[in-house]
């Protein structure tokens, strides 16, 4: 039974949410803080609360990755298993974990304090391996630094402002966040480019809490609504972005401008219209959103609010994973002050025209951040995708016009209002306009977020910005954006990483989360972990995705331990073209890029695999507690490096 | 009418369709699971796929789903290409991999979709070599069974049981390949539509629970079309039987009444056959019963009851039996006189009686007294299909809202007559109302926010107003507001709708209802719709064939205390639940010289009987039903019934034909004065239905036994009583027409009752199933099963196995499609109407698009006189009689004592189903928590209880619930149960309690 307290707490989080069943997420979410999980009770009391069906809370208890439906420690670890921090030691650290605890994932230990869980990348890549103690980020771990946290002795943790002492480099961090550029995000000059400075980074200042107001305000913030609301109509603010060629940032590279055209507009059209900020940022090796959110909350508020305004929609909603709770509270802040100052709420700059912005926080699964899943999670059913037509320009959020976009797309929409379309677009070393926030993870010597003009080539990237290879390892393959990419061989150095270069290569720059992997790294190793992800985030819903990526997934881990067959390539290949294509919505279509661009990359790695087995040999070395966790055959390694070696030393 | 092409031929497609749909319209086989023409498509499984071409210059195409490809003009499609192929192999597969193969121990195996398509698709040889996924299955009831095991997240489940239908407690949880189907808990599934999970799964997650008991392969059953029993919707249903027991029954088709549906009483009701209290043996020997019923004729004191649950022939022959003027048609009185009114403003076109499937398309709503989930289950769906297809404003009006309470625009939980008054008052309102939709022609709907006002403030206000239960109507400005805003609501729309119900057996709600719906149409120009929600499959069937001079009930009792009846034939109906006096009716029957009893279970009436003689039930004969729009459909025997039992129809000719010869040799004479019992013809007597109006009878010499006997004497099947009926009741005439004649056959042979199998066990197992080697004459070599001369059908697996008449499915099979999904193949289009047209024909002319102004057609002189409450004089309709009865006698120490239906426990024989008895709860006294404190009856306990109405006593044991929502003068008392079958309406009551019962 409620109290009332409980009820009172309840009823303000509730007045965020349009109708009961919108707000049953945060509601779970509220329950499962106060009272440790989601008991039976509970799901009852929150049902009880909403007026809904306990079996429809139910379907959200269980479909989301942190609301837990059994007990749980007083302190839950989040480890993450994404391919960065695969790829950096997650192995050494979880096999420590359960050595240290006694328990495997998900169980606790006896004295009901600790729980050990697997975690989907925590857009800490560039720190890896990470975890998460409840909701203290912590990076760049070893067995030393996991004790550390245990006994409760680490340094304060990364969303707190601290660092961890086992940071190699100590590198800077801010209050606002965990800030992974090393160096101020300037974009040097390079390849005889004009030196530029940051754009959307400009506020972000390492080891600096994130500007308020008033230091947003002086540092030319809100100029761009001004200019976007007092001096624009809304049309020649999407003719702007139109001309600006800003592509989205979350992955499809889709042209903004074209998709605000989608909404209907003037007096006759559906209200209320909607934006959402795209903030569930989940895909492995992405981690740029984190730092837009957490280091200049201000600068996305007013994006929203120029966005809002070309689009004359009504309600913003900033849509979040849940370990970004901090970024949520810097968000409501910044919400809170510029409603204050009359940035948002009715009648903006005495234009009319009135705009309501929330920050919702997800409770953790990647394909909300597919956008029609994204919508049903807002509305509060499960988060299966939806079937297109209708779009959600027109029919979106409760059957209304909608517009998703990414956090950096949005970030860049008012410095194109302030600069003009011009500028934005000459900004980019190609044909595609912009700068762009290039997160490099794996085996590079300075991981990191990088903005630099959209369009520089993978080797700048990794040996002028990056500081080259982690240690002087050999370059073998990367993937340029994201889980869901195609693997870059060395002889793709010299590509530019720009949406256009990349779709003539067959390939996408996504998020552009660039994953670097060495030569020593596993490449079947890598799609082995990327498979599990795809297997495990799939929404249940099409026949493909839920049930083939863990045959697929199945199938790499048999050839991984010695269990695989010949034909297993082909079968993988075969599969996996006839999942990809052909499942509901993209999930499915991402595990693709990766594991087709494998196999076919990287032919006799598999292959290498499957003799083994045959030969009766070990299994290759494991890859333990270092760097190099993959399990890679020596053979196969010596076989598939061969062409890495000139890149190294540039 | 769009062309398509589909493999480079062209097929026209029906506007709106998508590819997936158009195909199967054309019998083209494409797999497919999630999709459901009821519930439309989805993109699930992934595996309608095809081949998409963008036009005649594409030649490489994509993949894409049929289900989510619009059929449009110029469409461009190849089901037979390759890749299409190779993925619904793929799709197959990937299902398998976690398909637990456990087809020969599953209950689906044989009708299961999932092994049609798997060999559909071709899939046979799998390539994963891990290892299975495995759930834990859940306790879901008696009615269900679950193995999760078998599932392969197609989502119908939840599609159909929380969207479609309105469920709340079934739920897809987890994600990933763990998506789970079930309850939050274990427990009873709540809706009472749950038992459409066993034929929405594709494959054998959701199982028939008592099916499962006495488990048979589809093949191996006997299969007939018959309609289910269980209230007086009609819904069709295959009923399937083998070794002498019905086994289960499943929904049948039929695009104008129950779609692809059935309630879970009409499903799991059947089990009253196998229960113990049927009647299996005669108590007396078949001479004594003629002998009986020769002497009573022949004294001119013999008269009949018949039954609304019994088919039209064997009241037909009932009544021939007993004569016109002697003949009951069985209803209780007030029953009676409701179904005579309703019957009678029906042919007169007042207003248009809609189908089920029309009421899924109304798009404005009013249920008046009426608890449809509980009376009419499949009504509460289509008003809830109405709901979510139209938007319809919904508005109950009733003590009990059921699960529309929901959805429902407003709930006001009046009694009877403050229904009445309130649709009265709407009434007045829609005809004093000048412009059509316009809210503001409505002042008092226009209290704004008064709905959540309402909603909030619940039932406490509303049970404080509740005290003015004998005002008038508007008086009280919560009624009038609501009473205008139902006006409102009504007016707006084009197909307004009120349904109300049996329950009260209130002639008033009635009166209501149809003032409503003629100021409606009288307001239009077009008949508004008004549906009647009946509790017998024939009760508008037996109220069609009544006959002025017919007895009521009362006039039977009376004419057997007045000595004119000494002998009563009863027919399938149980007299107990027809009086509410128990001990006079006791002492009535007691008086008689002989009561005999044709029934097929044992009841009250049974146990009294001097005569009781086992008949067939539904299942063991066939006949003809008259639904509650006034449908008259066929129902088919299944199962033979025991040796020497006969249909009711065929014993009530043969008493006829046998005591007419017996009566005619040994008495001519009448006792003297025998006829001058008031209102009682002579035996006889020239007003016989018999004679004249009979095809079959002889020349003109009714009155007489021979008359008599040759009328019966040429009824040798059914089909010749119901060519009778055609002639005697020119209304009931396309009776004969419901479905093809007995002598049916498609190249000479007959339809079998099971579908075809070749298999060695099957010849020995079976051998009445097939021809015996070395017999001359087989059935089929005749044309007629030599055990059923009374259908097109024969007791085999062998005859014509193509396409039958929709009225004659047996089989819903086709080539490559054993599950019940084959019943695409027997549709014009998937998911409409069934080749050949849904069967059944109306009795009511179809007025949904009549045009025209109505003539002011009013009361025909039935009922209250309109003295009522019409203070303007221009409403002729009243809730006076009822009003007055519950306002005059309303004193604070009583209580107003009021009928609830539930579903699994009011009707008759349905709870003798184990299955159902299990779910029924124990007769309960429902009342208001702060009368239950007055009275000191604890909510939750058992009290002994005496119910005192003027002089009677009745003692009861109810468990007491309490209930905010109802005005605090009612209370309510679920009926049908054997302690309340006494229950007749609506009455004041003391309540006296004598202790709270030990449990």
């Amino acid at each position: 039974m409620l109290n009332n307290e409980e009820l009172a707490a309840l009823d303000e989080l509730r007045s965020h949410y349009p109708d009961a069943r919108a707000a049953a997420v945060s509601v779970l979410r509220w329950m499962q803080r106060r009272r440790g999980y989601i008991s039976d009770e509970s799901l009852r009391d929150a049902a009880g609360y909403l007026g809904l069906p306990a079996a429809e809370l139910e379907g959200l208890a269980t479909f989301y990755n942190l609301l837990f439906r059994k007990p749980v420690g007083r302190r839950v670890i989040k480890v993450c298993d994404s391919v960065s921090c695969w790829m950096c030691g997650y192995e050494g650290i979880r096999d420590h974990l359960r050595r240290r605890l006694g328990i495997g994932f998900g169980e606790t230990t006896a004295d009901g304090e600790l729980t050990l869980l697997p975690a989907v990348c925590l857009g800490n890549c560039d720190r890896a391996p990470s975890l998460m103690v409840n909701e203290e980020l912590h990076g760049g771990l070893d067995g030393e630094a996991v004790d550390r946290i245990i006994d409760g002795s680490a340094a304060t943790p990364l969303d707190a402002g601290g660092d961890d002492a086992a940071e190699p480099d100590a590198r800077a961090s801010n209050d606002g966040g965990d800030l992974r550029h090393d160096r101020a995000p300037v974009a040097p000059a390079v390849g005889g480019v004009a030196e530029i400075t940051p754009i959307i980074t400009r506020d972000i200042v390492p080891g600096r809490a994130p500007l308020d107001l008033a230091g947003y305000r002086a540092a030319g913030g809100y100029q761009g609504l001004r200019v976007a609301i007092g001096a624009m109509s809304p049309e020649q603010v999407r003719e702007l972005v139109t001309r600006s060629n800003l592509r989205g940032r979350g992955g499809a590279g889709f042209p903004t401008g074209v998709k605000w055209g989608f909404v209907p507009q003037g007096a006759g059209a559906p209200r209320p219209k909607y934006v959402i900020a795209n903030g569930d940022e989940m895909e492995p090796g992405t981690f740029k959103d984190r730092l837009l959110i957490h280091g200049n909350p201000h600068q996305l508020v007013e994006a929203m609010v120029i966005a809002g305004w070309a689009l004359q929609a009504d309600i913003g909603y900033f849509f979040l994973r849940p370990e970004y709770e901090r970024g949520a509270e810097l968000l409501a802040a910044a919400i809170d002050e510029a409603a204050a100052a009359g940035l948002l709420g009715d009648d903006i700059l005495g234009s009319g025209w009135s705009f309501e912005l929330h920050a919702h926080t997800s409770a953790g699964r990647y394909i909300c951040g597919e956008e029609t899943a994204l919508l049903n999670a807002l509305e509060g059913k499960r988060p299966n995708p939806r079937s297109r037509p209708p779009y959600p320009a027109v029919a979106g959020l409760w059957g209304k016009p909608t517009i998703v976009q990414n956090i950096e797309t949005l970030a860049c929409l008012p410095h194109i209002v302030v600069n003009g379309d011009d500028w934005f677009r000459r900004l980019g070393l190609t044909e595609d306009a912009g700068t762009k926030l290039y997160c490099v993870s794996g085996m590079v010597a300075r991981p990191g977020n990088y903005e630099l003009p959209i369009g520089v080539t993978l080797r700048e990237l990794i040996f002028e910005h990056c500081g080259g290879m982690r240690d002087g390892r050999e370059f073998k393959a990367a993937l340029p954006g994201g889980a869901s990419t195609m693997f870059m061989t060395p002889e793709e150095l010299d590509t530019p990483l720009d949406f256009t270069h990349l779709e003539h290569a067959g390939n996408r720059l996504g998020t552009a989360g660039v994953i670097v992997a060495d030569r020593d790294t596993s490449v079947v190793g890598m799609v082995l972990n990327l498979m599990h992800f795809f297997a495990q985030e799939s929404c249940g819903w099409c026949t493909p995705c839920r049930e083939g990526l863990p045959w697929i997934e199945d199938l790499l881990r048999d050839l991984v331990e010695g269990r695989g067959r010949a034909g297993d390539p082909q079968l993988l290949a075969h599969e996996m073209r006839m999942i990809g294509p052909n499942s509901f919505c993209a999930l499915a279509l991402g595990a693709e890029g990766p594991l087709l661009s494998a196999l076919e990359k990287f032919p006799e790695e598999f292959e290498a695999y499957v003799r083994e087995r045959h030969d009766g040999r070990a299994r290759g070395k494991q890859g333990g507690t270092g760097s190099t966790a993959a399990a890679t055959p020596s053979s196969a390694s010596s076989q598939a490096s061969g062409a890495g070696a000139t890149a190294a030393g540039s | 009418m769009p062309a398509i092409l589909i493999d480079g031929s062209e097929y026209e497609v029906a506007e709106g369709r998508n590819v997936l749909q158009a195909a199967l319209d054309h019998k083209l086989d494409l797999p497919y699971f999630c999709w459901h023409p009821a519930m439309g498509s989805v993109g699930a499984c992934r595996l309608c796929a095809i081949k998409h071409y963008r036009d005649e210059t594409d030649k490489r195409g994509r993949l894409a789903m049929g289900c989510m490809t619009p059929a449009r003009e110029g469409t461009r499609v190849s089901i037979e290409d390759p890749e299409a192929g190779q993925l619904r192999r793929s799709v197959i597969e990937w299902l398998m991999i976690n398909h637990p193969h456990d087809c020969p121990v599953c209950d689906e195996g044989g009708e299961c979709h999932l092994q049609d398509m798997t060999v559909m698709t071709g899939h046979a040889h799998r390539r994963y070599r891990g290892r299975k996924r495995t759930y834990r299955s859940q306790y879901l009831g008696p009615l269900i069974h679950h193995e999760m095991n078998r599932c392969i997240q197609c989502y119908r489940c939840v599609r159909f049981y929380d969207d479609y239908s309105g469920g709340h407690d079934l739920g897809a949880f987890a994600s990933r390949d763990r998506v789970y189907f079930g309850r939050v808990e274990e427990g009873v599934l709540e809706s009472p539509f749950a038992g459409n999970l066993v034929e929405v799964c594709p494959t054998g997650v959701f199982t028939d629970k008592p099916f499962r008991r006495h488990y048979t392969r589809k093949w191996d059953l006997q299969t007939a079309p018959s309609i289910c029993g269980h209230c007086g919707l009609g819904c069709n249903t295959l009923v399937g039987s083998r070794y002498g027991s019905v086994r289960r029954v499943t929904s049948r088709f039929n695009g104008e009444v129950n779609g692809y549906w059935l309630c879970d009483r009409g499903r799991y009701g059947y089990d009253y056959l196998n229960a113990d209290e049927r009647l299996r043996q005669p108590t007396r020997p078949w001479g004594e019963v003629v002998a009986a019923i020769a002497r009573a004729a022949a004294a001119g004191r013999l008269a009949a009851v018949g039954s609304p649950r019994a088919s039209l022939e064997t009241n037909f022959a009932l009544r021939t039996l007993a004569g016109d003027g002697r003949f009951c048609a069985g209803f209780a009185d007030r029953e009676r006189a409701l179904l005579r009114g309703f019957v009678a403003a029906a042919r007169g076109g007042r207003f248009h009686v809609p189908s089920l499937q029309e009421v899924e398309r109304a798009d404005a709503i009013l249920v008046l007294g009426a608890d449809l989930t509980n009376e009419a289950p499949l009504l509460d769906l289509a008003v809830y299909r109405a709901r979510q297809r139209q938007n319809a404003g919904v508005h109950v009006a009733a003590l009990s809202a059921g699960r529309l309470a929901e959805i429902a625009a407003s709930t006001d939980h009046l009694d009877p007559a403050a229904a009445a008054r309130l649709a009265v008052r709407a009434a007045e309102l829609v005809e004093t109302g000048t412009a059509v939709g316009d809210r503001a022609q409505f002042p008092e709907a226009n209290t704004a926010g008064r709905q959540t006002e309402r909603a909030e403030t619940g039932a406490k206000e509303r049970a404080g107003t509740g005290e003015g239960t004998g005002e008038r109507a508007g008086e009280r400005e919560g009624e009038g507001a609501l009473a205008g805003e139902i006006a409102a609501a009504l007016t707006a729309v084009e197909r307004p709708l009120v349904i109300t119900g049996t329950l009260h057996r209130s002639e008033d709600l009635l009166d209501a209802a149809v003032a409503i719906v003629e100021a409606l149409g009288a307001r239009r120009g077009v008949p508004a719709w008004l549906a009647l929600a009946v509790p017998e499959p024939n009760s508008i069937g037996l109220a069609l064939m009544e006959r002025p001079g017919e007895m009521g009930a009362s006039e039977l009792l009376e004419a057997i205390e007045a000595g004119a009846v000494d002998t009563l034939v009863v027919a399938e109906n149980d007299l107990y639940e027809r009086f509410d006096d128990p001990e006079r009716l006791t002492a009535a029957l007691r008086r008689l010289d002989a009561l005999i009893v044709l029934d097929h279970v044992a009841g009250a009436t049974t146990a009294i009987a001097s005569h009781a003689v086992p008949v067939a039930a539904a299942a063991e004969s066939n006949g003809t039903l008259v639904n509650n729009e006034g449908r008259m459909q066929r129902f088919y025997q299944v199962e033979r019934p025991a040796a020497g039992v006969a249909p009711a129809w065929s014993v009530a000719r043969d008493l006829a034909l046998e005591a007419a010869e017996r009566g005619g040799s040994d008495s001519d004479v009448a006792e003297p004065g025998a006829g001058d019992a008031p209102g009682i013809p002579k035996q006889g007597a020239g007003s016989g239905t018999h004679g004249a109006e009979s095809t079959t009878g002889g020349p003109g010499d009714a009155g007489d036994d021979r008359g008599l006997a040759q009328t019966v004497g040429g009824w040798r099947h059914l089909e010749d009583v119901t060519a009778a009926i055609a002639v005697a009741h020119p209304e009931l005439a396309a009776a004969t027409e419901v479905a093809p004649p007995a002598g049916f056959r498609h190249a000479k042979q007959p339809i079998p009752r099971q579908t075809h199998r070749v298999s060695g066990r099957h010849a020995t197992n079976e051998p009445d199933a097939l021809q015996r080697p070395g017999r001359r004459e087989t059935p089929i070599d005749r044309g007629h099963d030599p055990g059923d001369v009374e259908t097109p059908f024969a007791f085999t697996m062998e005859g014509h196995t193509g396409p039958v008449p929709p009225a004659l499915l047996t089989r819903i099979w086709a080539p490559g499609w054993n599950s019940n999904e084959a019943i695409n193949q027997f549709q014009i289009e998937v998911g409409g109407p069934l080749h050949g047209g849904d069967p059944g024909r109306r009795v009511f002319a179809a007025r949904a698009d009549a045009t025209g102004a109505l003539e002011p057609a009013r009361r025909e002189g039935r009922g209250p006189a309109p003295d009522g409450p019409a203070d303007d004089g221009r409403l002729l309709v009243c809730a006076a009689a009822e009003q007055t009865a519950i306002a005059g006698e309303r004193d604070d120490a009583r209580l107003l004592v009021c009928a609830a239906a539930e579903i699994f426990a009011s009707e008759p024989l349905s709870r003798r189903a184990p299955a159902l008895a299990e779910l029924a709860p124990p007769a309960y006294l429902r009342l208001h928590p702060d009368r239950a404190e007055a009275l000191g009856l604890r909510a939750g306990a058992t009290f002994a209880l005496q119910l005192i109405i003027g002089e009677r006593r009745r003692r009861l044991q109810l468990a007491i619930e309490t209930d905010a929502t109802l005005p605090p003068h009612v209370a309510l008392v679920p009926f049908g149960y054997p302690q309340t079958r006494w229950w007749q309406r609506p009455l004041w009551m003391r309540v006296e309690t004598g202790g709270e019962v030990a449990s």
